[in-house]
């Protein structure tokens, strides 16, 4: 089945200069990624009314990634991915190796199966989609 | 909104929602932007978000810039229109003191601390001190805390089996909306000592049988008043023919009456059947007294040393700016140089308001029976203005050119004022806080200090707004309306009751055993 998820600016955390947009299974896992990396509650303070759960993996940048600290994010992850209205199923997987963060993520949605890996280097705060 | 906006669209804050409904998203359909996702977290829909708040903000600002030129709403002296959202949280008054400063070069009264001079007597054989600021701390029976402050008598020290009188300042400026009020506290109060430290002191605030002699004009001559006057009374002593005791003459004005015949100055012993005897004395001068100075005591005097008041509110920092205006049309004279003329009513009265932070409330009005004296009547926070404190104004006023103008300071007359005994329905658990709040309100209003309803000197004491207030109160259900009486009248009372006095209302009643209080 053909995804169709929409067309949206291609950003995680800037802006890309110059514009480039994505759409259908991208645009879901920007999207979805964006909610890996947004502090919880900032669309409520710029007058967003709809409920958006986030987390922003950020947060661990220069902190010990504990097997207790990994699962609960993970845990986290999922949660948060779950809410987005189009995701039917989805699994989030965490792994932390040389200063990376990563989440790998897998899933189906209304407008078909999508799939990404979000990596945050806790080092150097970079992060990428792919 | 056109090129050049109205003032009524300068003056609308519109809601974020009017904003991204009304303007972004028009905006962003103008130039076709070509994303289809706008589920919340979407780069585009955070895009307007963030545009529709940055939106209204603008519009905030414009609108309170825009209004601030308007200094009608600056000062509170007009709601600001429905358009301009109070549930944004702007409240142009706060503008007040700037404006007051830029355009009028004149400073908001900030509140004040009330001072009282309490003697602390010491039973036992230790001697405490020296004691500087902060050390003791008395609580009278309202609740209030006072502290000591030796700023300017320097630390004091309570010598064993005796007493010194020490300087208290309140423990936090006046603020009676917050119910922060210390001018009430009454003389001769049971007083605790909140520092545990000082065995044996005890401190009394009793008032003294005399105020202080304020004396307003020269000359090294003092006037004493002793005696054990039964009765409240107020003194005031002109000198008529400068001269030493037994040459000059003076005047003696009882309780703001007319002088009387010049008398050669010398002791007046139990002056009019007062019971006060006044004494003067040369004091070194020669000659002692001079013509016009005045010297002015209450009898019984008062603890207080220094009345405390609230903030200056807008509409007095208001008042006061808006007095100056006429003050900037001088005349001319024929050779087109401004020449300084006698202030308007209005400026006297902000004279008076200026000439010391203790001053409250003024009334200026022009006599009734000499062409050109102006009768200026000072007030404090909830009480007449002590000599002290009409002596300062009134030099303040002699300091200045008035011309062919005679301005005379005076307190005006405290009229009590009796509340009949209503019957207040309250819920049962919330009697206490009832009787709280009432009691709050109805003393705010009637000394004066109710910014939504104001009580100024020969002020209309409203039935209408003490049946409001009550009925306002926190836990009151019912209010039998018929049973509020102002001094024995179911009607508003007018003052002065007495024709041609100055008064202002004084309250001291208990509404938790004046009034009827039944709980539902």
């Amino acid at each position: 089945m053909a995804t169709d998820y929409g067309t949206d600016v291609a950003a995680i955390d800037d802006l890309p200069d110059p514009e480039a947009l994505v759409s259908d299974e991208m645009n879901v896992a920007y999207a979805l990624a964006r909610r890996l990396l947004t502090p919880a509650g900032a669309y409520e303070e710029i007058g967003d009314p709809d409920i958006y759960d986030s987390i922003d993996l950020r947060d661990y940048l220069g902190k010990r990634i504990s097997e207790t600290a990994r699962a609960d994010l993970e845990a986290a992850a999922n949660r948060v991915l779950a809410e987005d209205p189009r995701v039917a199923t989805v699994t989030a997987t965490v792994t932390f190796a040389a200063g990376v963060l990563s989440v790998r993520v897998v899933g189906d949605g209304s407008d078909g199966p999508f799939s990404f890996v979000a990596t945050v280097n806790l080092l150097t705060g970079d992060v990428a989609v792919s | 909104m056109s090129t050049i906006p109205s003032l009524d669209e300068l003056l609308t804050t519109p809601d974020q929602e009017t904003c991204l409904q009304q303007e972004v998203i028009p905006e962003l359909q103008t130039r076709k932007v070509r994303v289809t996702d706008w589920l919340v977290g979407g780069v585009y829909r955070t895009f307007a978000y963030v545009a529709a708040k940055m939106r209204r903000d603008d519009r905030i600002s414009l609108a309170t810039l825009a209004a601030a030129g308007l200094e009608d709403y600056v000062f509170g002296f007009s709601p600001l229109p429905s358009s301009f959202s109070a549930a944004a949280g702007e409240d142009i008054t706060a503008w007040a003191p700037i404006i007051a400063r830029n355009r009028y070069g004149i400073e908001q009264i900030a509140a004040t601390f009330t001072i009282r001079s309490i003697p602390l007597t010491n039973s036992s054989t230790t001697v405490y001190g020296p004691l500087s600021s902060g050390a003791i701390i008395l609580q009278f029976p309202s609740g209030n805390r006072y502290v000591l402050d030796t700023s300017e008598t320097g630390a004091i020290t309570i010598p064993a089996s005796g007493s010194v009188t020490a300087r208290f300042r309140s423990e936090f400026a006046s603020n009676t909306a917050a119910g922060i009020a210390y001018n009430g506290d009454p003389s001769g109060a049971t007083i605790r000592l909140v520092t545990a430290h000082f065995p044996g002191v005890t401190a009394t605030n009793v008032a003294p049988v005399f105020s202080p002699v304020a004396q307003v004009g020269g000359g090294l001559g003092t006037v004493t008043p002793s005696g054990t006057p039964p009765l409240a009374h107020t003194v005031t002593v002109r000198i008529v023919v400068s001269g030493q005791v037994g040459a000059g003459t003076w005047q003696v004005s009882l309780d703001d009456g007319a002088y009387s015949v010049a008398s050669t100055i010398g002791v007046l012993a139990n002056y009019s059947g007062t019971g006060i005897t006044i004494t003067p004395a040369n004091n070194g001068g020669n000659p002692a007294f001079i013509a016009g100075t005045t010297y002015t005591f209450t009898a019984p005097g008062t603890d207080i040393v220094q009345y405390g008041r609230d903030v200056e509110t807008p509409q007095q920092l208001g008042a006061r700016c808006y007095a100056t205006r006429p003050q900037l049309a001088f005349a001319r004279d024929a050779a087109g140089n401004a020449i300084w003329g006698s202030p308007t009513i209005d400026a006297y009265q902000a004279l008076a308001l200026t000439a010391s932070t203790q001053v409250y409330t003024a009334l200026a009005q022009t006599d009734g029976t000499v062409n050109n004296k102006v009768n200026i009547l000072i007030a404090a926070q909830g009480a007449p203005a002590s000599p002290a404190l009409i002596s300062i104004v009134q030099a303040f006023l002699n300091s200045r050119p008035m011309l062919t103008d005679l301005p005379v300071v005076a307190a005006p007359t405290a009229r009590t004022i009796t509340l009949g005994a209503p019957t207040v329905t309250v819920k049962a658990a919330l009697l206490a806080t009832a009787q709280a709040a009432v009691q709050q309100a109805l003393q705010n209003y009637l000394s004066g200090v109710d910014a939504d309803a104001a009580l100024p000197i020969n002020g209309r004491v409203d039935r209408a707004h003490i049946i409001g207030v009550i009925r306002a109160a926190t836990g009151v259900v019912k209010l039998d309306e018929s049973g509020v009486v102002i001094n024995g009248s179911a009607t508003d009372l007018q003052l002065p009751v007495t024709v041609g006095a100055y008064e202002m209302a004084q309250w001291t009643q208990q509404v938790a055993s004046t009034f009827t209080w039944a709980t539902t």
